[in-house]
């Protein structure tokens, strides 16, 4: 593979890529962490794997990508696809080179829209499905799954449809074996981060996991850690957003100080090398950071980067160490990726 | 010549800046605003298949030159005096766009040079299209608000375009959900909209008409410069082709009024007026969606919009600065989406201070009048303070049933620090209390502290009840009803030949009189006669009239004062009786009434004394008469 790299240092005096560079690529970036991540681009996808590994996959028109996970042997992607009067549910699963598509759950409700797959994988084996149905985008309510390794168990409620909107639907496994699902869900004012935690075979009532507030809160991104978990999002005060960090231990919430900057957003967690990593973009100057936490979320190191697109790059530590964020270059096949370097946190 | 020549080069290079002196609209949003797409096959170049003069687009000059800004500048007429400025970034949700915009806001819309007009605001295909995060179309509408009030924050209209559909969804249901709630924004917000859903359907695909589209899954091109149309078809991400921007300016050139909006007419201020921060009004003009104030020839800071200045066809502004005392102009004019309006003629005002508020002295207290309501009144003038920028004085006399006497004095009547006036107009007896006002051409200060103050004339008149009929005393007493007003009483007692008998003067009221009525008994009269009793009251105002008609009451001469019974004194039968009897004395009670004749028949009249209780055949009344009827 041709690799186009820049390598830049992430001071204070930042420098933006090439005009031609700019801009960004097509699509959306998926990131599984781990250097496992899918670049969508129209009905294809390109899949780049911890070892380097590239492969792309056809993709039916009118696919949205949402997730990709590392299974046993390969990956799982899961996206929504449109047809002709409603959004179904895809599930992909790769091994081998091989593509095999998994069944969708049931829908007993004969939803016209589902959408906003989120793979449950423990142990490297896909165990549960969570995902945003409904009669439409703002009667939405949140469904989950069992997936035996053979077929899906009855279809459970995780959140009845609410006053609005339910949307960005994420999760996680956490160590103990309880999973967790976040999502942005209108509650009548804004949008607002809730979540809901299954245990003993019961989904908990979704709670807030922020303080309450009149303004948009959005995109939520969440990890497992050894002690819970962390998660992000991005948080409007009326004139513009930051990305908030918030850590999930003993069953609770806490907001963590670290955060990002006035006009930071779209925050995304991944697992580094032993630690996760925090990707988020700021759009004034344009630019994207990399912080390096520990798994309780206290930073440890930050990687900005000047870079006018977009769009998510996907994000890797070359080396094991060195932050690298990727983006397509003019040639699909031919990236363009920027090494940025870890200062110490201020 | 060499500085001419500079000037000259100065010039030029300012006239052919876009920038310079411009009316300025921003096309904002994502990258249907930047006018950019990316194929299929192409990473990270942005390909603009609808661009003039050239494919790099990011370069400012080439995104002006993408999209329906391109074509609106070149409607708008473009160059110098119209500058659409293509501020539109691919991939950007309206999170994005809502911190960017701020900054955008400030490197175009902050003043000089030239004007932002309007911003055409078209944002969230990319929040329903997740590419971050999906936001919902609660939260795309929540940013699109916020920017919304960036602008209108800056005086800048907003014209708010719902969003392109997105491919494969077919049946719209994803894409109603954001156009609605943003077309539900415009109309919370007075925002002009563009709904480009039907213009850009057909019968496909549940309103989607693939010659509007570019066919980006298709296209190879040869990278960030290869400008080659790849055609249309149905692989895209909504992008527009060509054909599909000429129908979307053609909504937009639709939104747009014909012209800008004609020049207002002034209302006020005009003339003289009295508040240093006076509303400004004017009625509005059709189409006009903005105002702006010019006053001494300096334009305000700020625009205002007519939606929220404007009622029933008026508009009316205060912009909250004071402005100094004397002459000033002013102008107003409109703007809406297709500029600025002409500046409305001179208005011309002069603003007056306020004068103080006099301070009234007298009239205060209780006034005797001899004759109200008949001028000159004893308590005139009226007199007050002289307070600061005042030339004319408003007086105001009010009673219970409101203001009694209205009349107006320049500052002539002012001398030293002292105004006085004389209305020359009598007041009625009653209370009262006056205020003055002072003013000038501008302008009113505020009314003085009342002054309450009482006119009281003479009294009214006395009615004399008693004594009337016939008595024996010779010093009779005198009763009579109150006059109204009277603090003392007059009497006189008349004979029948018209000879004042007595007289008595200066009784006061307060201890003749009780419970409304007086009594005083005087001294004795001459002589047994006829008399009139009459009276008049008095108070410091003079005297009341004298009561008319009067009482009159007779003295007669008691002759016999021996107490006797009846019988005895008129032995039965009564022979050619006296016609009166006269009897003093005590009587004791009657015989039967039987025993009594009269002989001729007549009548027989015995004055007692006493009191004699009546029957039949007598009867007493009530000044001790005894009446004998003859049978």
């Amino acid at each position: 593979m041709k690799v186009t790299t820049h390598k830049l240092l992430a001071t204070a005096a930042l420098v933006l890529l090439a005009a031609s560079a700019a801009e960004a690529q097509l699509g959306r970036t998926v990131d599984a962490g781990g250097g496992l991540y899918l670049q969508q681009s129209f009905d294809r996808a390109l899949i780049r794997e911890p070892s380097g590994k590239a492969s792309e996959l056809a993709l039916p028109p009118g696919t949205t990508l949402y997730r990709i996970e590392p299974l046993t042997g390969g990956w799982i992607v899961a996206g929504e696809l449109d047809a002709l009067g409603r959004s179904d549910l895809l599930l992909l699963r790769g091994e081998s080179g091989a593509r095999t598509p998994v069944p969708a759950p049931p829908n007993p409700d004969e939803h016209p829209m589902r959408g906003n797959p989120v793979p449950l994988v423990e142990r490297g084996e896909l165990v549960a499905l969570a995902w945003i149905a409904g009669p439409g985008v703002m009667q939405s309510a949140v469904y989950a799954s069992l997936w035996s390794g053979v077929d899906w168990s009855p279809v459970e409620l995780v959140s009845p449809a609410g006053p609005g909107t339910q949307i960005a639907l994420t999760g996680a496994v956490l160590a103990d074996g309880s999973w967790l699902l976040l999502w942005s869900a209108y509650d009548g004012t804004d949008d607002e981060i809730v979540w809901s935690r299954r245990e003993a075979g019961a989904w908990s009532a979704p709670e807030r996991l922020h303080e309450a507030n009149d303004k948009p809160d959005i995109g939520p991104s969440v990890i497992a850690t050894g002690r819970g978990a962390l998660a992000a999002w991005s948080s409007s005060d009326g004139t513009t957003y930051r990305v908030k960090l918030a850590g999930f231990e003993n069953g609770a919430w806490r907001e963590l100080e670290i955060a990002g900057p006035r006009g930071s957003v779209h925050p995304t967690l991944t697992h580094g090398d032993g630690s996760v990593l925090m990707l988020y973009r700021t759009v004034v100057p344009p630019t994207w950071t990399v912080h390096e936490l520990g798994e309780r979320g206290q930073p440890l190191r930050q990687a900005v980067v000047a870079h006018e697109s977009t769009f998510r790059p996907g994000l890797a530590l070359e080396s094991g160490t060195v932050p690298t964020l990727e983006w397509p270059g003019v040639e699909v096949a031919t990236p363009v990726r920027v090494e940025a370097e870890w200062r110490a946190e201020p | 010549m060499k500085r001419h020549l500079l000037l000259g080069m100065l010039l030029t290079l300012a006239a052919g800046s876009p920038l310079a002196a411009a009316n300025r609209w921003l096309v904002y949003g994502d990258s249907i605003s930047a006018g950019t797409s990316w194929p299929a096959n192409c990473g990270i170049c942005p390909v603009i298949f609808d661009c003039t003069g050239g494919c790099d687009h990011n370069t400012q000059a080439t995104r002006d030159q993408c999209g329906h800004a391109r074509r609106l500048d070149t409607w708008l007429g473009g160059g110098t005096a119209n500058y659409v400025k293509n501020e539109g970034v691919g991939g950007e949700d309206t999170a994005q766009g809502l911190i960017r915009f701020p900054t955008e806001m400030n490197n175009n819309c902050a003043g000089s040079p030239g004007e932002c007009i309007a911003v055409l605001l078209m944002h969230g295909t990319n929040d329903m299209a997740a590419t971050m995060p999906p936001v919902s179309p609660e939260s795309a509408r929540d940013n699109l608000s916020a920017m919304i009030d960036v602008a209108k924050g800056r005086n800048v209209d907003v014209l708010l375009m719902s969003i392109v559909r997105k491919v494969y969804d077919m049946n719209n249901t994803k894409w109603l959900a954001y156009r609605n709630l943003i077309l539900e924004l415009a109309s919370t917000k007075n925002l002009q909209s563009v709904d480009p859903y039907t213009p850009l359907c057909n019968d496909n695909w549940a309103c989607y008409n693939r010659n509007y589209w570019v066919d980006q899954a298709n296209s190879v091109p040869q990278g960030p410069t290869d400008c080659t149309d790849p055609g249309e078809g149905d692989n895209n991400l909504g992008h527009l082709d060509p054909d599909g921007y000429d129908v979307l300016t053609n909504l937009i050139k639709a939104a747009f009024p014909a012209s800008a909006p004609a020049s207002p007419a002034p209302t006020s201020p005009m003339g003289d007026i009295g508040n240093t921060t006076p509303d400004f009004v004017w009625p509005d003009v059709a189409t006009g969606r903005w105002y702006e104030l010019k006053v001494d020839g300096s334009p305000s800071t700020t625009w205002w919009e007519g939606a929220a200045v404007c009622t029933g066809g008026i508009c009316t502004v205060n912009p909250g600065t004071t402005l100094s005392l004397g002459s000033h102009t002013w102008q107003v004019r409109g703007r809406n989406l297709r500029g600025l309006g002409a500046w409305s003629a001179l208005k011309n005002f002069v603003i007056w201070a306020t004068p103080g508020t006099p301070v009234g002295s007298s009239p205060i207290g209780t006034y005797h009048d001899p004759d109200p309501p008949t001028p000159p009144s004893s308590w005139e003038p009226y007199t007050w303070s002289m307070p600061a920028n005042a030339s004319v004085y408003d007086l105001t006399v009010s009673n219970s049933g409101g203001p009694v006497l209205q009349q107006s004095f320049t500052s002539s009547v002012c001398a030293g620090s002292t105004c006085s006036a004389s209305p020359g107009v009598g007041l009625a007896q009653g209370s009262y209390s006056w205020t003055v006002r002072a003013r000038n051409p501008g302008a009113t200060g505020a009314a003085s502290a009342p002054r309450a103050f009482g006119v009281v004339g003479p009294p009214g008149t006395a009615t004399p009840v008693g004594p009337t009929g016939e008595l024996f005393e010779m010093a009779p007493r005198y009763e009579w009803l109150e006059a109204p007003g009277a603090t003392e009483y007059d009497l006189e007692v008349k004979d029948s030949g018209g000879n004042v008998d007595f007289q008595a003067n200066g009784l006061l009221a307060s201890s003749v009189c009780s419970g409304g009525g007086c009594s005083y008994v005087g001294t004795v009269l001459s002589d047994p006669d006829g008399y009139t009793f009459n009276v008049r009251g008095r108070n410091a105002a003079g005297a009341g009239p004298l009561s008319s008609p009067g009482v009159d009451f007779t003295i007669i001469e008691c002759v016999d004062d021996t107490p006797r019974d009846l019988h005895e004194l008129q032995p039965s039968p009564i022979v050619n009786p006296p016609k009166e009897v006269v009897y003093c004395g005590a009587l004791s009670a009657p015989v039967s009434m039987s025993t009594y004749t009269v002989e001729p028949s007549g009548d027989l009249t015995i004055h007692t004394r006493d009191g004699f209780t009546a029957f039949d055949g007598f009867s007493v009344n009530s000044g001790g008469k005894l009446t004998i009827r003859s049978p």
